[in-house]
């Protein structure tokens, strides 16, 4: 009796002690294939091991940390419940921008790495039509792409995507003083070029949460748990590999997108065309949680009405930013919701037969 | 110490940490949430942007007679690649543009597209005279090793 608690406790405290050393790197869980690189950039694809869709997935991530979050571990990996479903899945991975990418704006993350992207999934699937998922940032990415696209896009699903960037509850003094121009980060951005990965990192916490012990309590409590110990580390370095961002398109952010809140007013444009939201017309889904203090759910509900899509659903979660992303707890209507919306592949067979 | 009490004991330190993390994050967010800080971070901004552009300026002076190469020089560089990426993945879309269309225009008249899928270097061989389709599908296979390659080189260069 007195070992086996000798040994939770060794198993308990150890986890704790490399929750503070171990520094390796999270490695994909599901098997994956680069189809595309540009810069930077991948195109992955996550076959399926039974297709059952001839839609495929085209998921865009966030720029601000690395879309390994969606392919963590294998039990709770989003790609991998989504494979497993039967989907083709593809991703584009931004990689890490460094100094030399500092122009980069938010059109040509659309235009020379989210819509070529998306072309080479669909001639690869053989595809009529594309869903599009988009995360975070890459959420509102994802309906910016989605309303220029000229490929068919047939279903478009944001995770607690920000679209309306007029509400910013915990911060309205500082968010008041970057709209009426008080703070200028303009010479900021500008003199730094790429905002550093450090920098990224600490503005989140900011926004979230300062003090960051919990977590690190939780791994106390439950620590002598190994596969709870694992996802936690696992989850841990995601959370702290936050990546650098390019100096451009942050201006664009708070120019266009903070300051003239242009999604909303329908101003924005993308290579010179505008992009409204309103012409989006593929079925949309708005995934937002109501405990997530980054992007606050009413930044995330006006998709509902903007976007131009006669089929639009709403899901509320009570998870946090990043709990739906990690593939924990993934709502059973995602899935109800995405399959009576894409092409099964038995009825093409059967058509062909 | 019995187990059950060791297990309270983690359970009620992380109740307790949690609650004073909530307590302490609200009381952050609710000080930095104030307009004289916002109007100190508004000052530091500025002050912190001139700052890095004077010492980048003096970087940029001081590099010419120490005979060292920049940051933004390195970065120029990268770039030049980055652009040439650029170029040469136009010139893809437009191949496949073209490939497609002439696939189409195939389909429409009617001929036989499996009569034209013989390796390109048989052809040559033979000394047939290349179809469009041929010479696009050639063209492309020469662009797309010649991205590897200078893929390959930049990643070298790295």
């Amino acid at each position: 009796m007195e070992a086996e608690r000798y040994s939770l406790e060794k198993t308990r405290w150890s986890s704790l002690f490399r929750a503070f050393t171990d520094g390796a790197s999270i490695a994909a869980s599901t098997p994956r294939q680069a189809l595309w690189k540009r810069n930077k950039a991948t195109l992955w694809y996550y076959p399926a091991p039974v297709k059952k869709y001839n839609t495929p997935l085209y998921l865009i991530y966030s720029l601000v940390n690395q879309p390994t979050i969606l392919d963590l571990l294998p039990n709770t990996s989003l790609i991998g419940a989504l494979t497993k479903a039967g989907y083709e899945v593809y991703l584009i991975d931004f990689g890490i921008p460094r100094y030399e990418d500092r122009d980069m704006t938010i059109d040509d993350y659309v235009l020379k790495y989210i819509q070529p992207g998306a072309i080479h999934a669909l001639k690869h699937s053989n595809s009529d039509s594309i869903s599009v998922i988009g995360f975070c940032l890459g959420g509102t990415l994802a309906a910016i792409y989605a309303a220029i696209a000229k490929e068919p896009i047939e279903n478009l699903i944001l995770f607690v995507t920000p679209v309306d960037f007029s509400y910013f509850p915990k911060f309205e003094h500082l968010h008041q003083a970057i709209k009426d121009e008080t703070i200028d980060l303009s010479p900021l951005i500008d003199g730094l070029g790429i905002i550093p990965a450090s920098f990224i990192h600490y503005g989140v916490r900011l926004i979230t949460s300062p003090v960051y012990i919990s977590p690190y309590l939780s791994l106390l409590e439950k620590g002598h748990n190994e596969e709870y110990a694992h996802k936690w580390s696992q989850f841990n370095k995601w959370t702290r590999a936050h990546i650098p961002f390019p100096g451009a398109t942050l201006k664009q952010i708070v120019n266009d997108l903070i300051i003239h809140n242009q999604l909303m007013t329908g101003k924005f444009k993308i290579g010179g065309e505008p992009a409204r939201l309103q012409k989006i017309s593929a079925n949309l889904l708005v995934i937002a949680s109501t405990n997530d203090e980054l992007v606050p759910i009413e930044q995330a509900l006006p998709m509902i009405t903007l976007s131009g899509s006669k089929d639009k659903e709403l899901i509320q979660l009570p998870n946090g930013h990043t709990g739906i992303a990690s593939g924990a707890g993934l709502p059973n209507n995602l899935f109800h919701w995405l399959a009576s919306r894409s092409h099964p592949v038995h009825i093409e067979s059967e058509e062909v037969i | 110490m019995h187990r059950e009490q060791l297990d309270d004991l983690y359970s009620q330190i992380k109740l307790t940490g949690s609650k004073a993390e909530t307590l302490l994050n609200e009381w952050i967010k609710n000080r930095v949430n104030k307009e004289d800080i916002v109007g100190l971070l508004g000052r530091r901004t500025q002050w912190y942007g001139k700052l890095i552009k004077e010492i980048q300026d003096a970087v940029e002076t001081a590099s010419v007679p120490l005979n060292i190469p920049t940051k933004k020089d390195v970065a120029s560089v990268a770039k030049l690649t980055i652009q040439n990426e650029d170029r040469l993945e136009d010139i893809q879309q437009r191949l496949t543009q073209i490939e497609s269309t002439l696939q189409r225009l195939e389909a429409a008249m009617g001929t036989n597209p499996s009569s034209t899928t013989t390796a390109p270097l048989q052809k040559k061989a033979s000394r047939k005279p290349l179809d469009r389709k041929e010479r696009a599908k050639l063209v492309q296979e020469n662009l797309a090793r010649l991205s590897d390659a200078l893929l390959n080189q930049s990643k070298l260069g790295e």
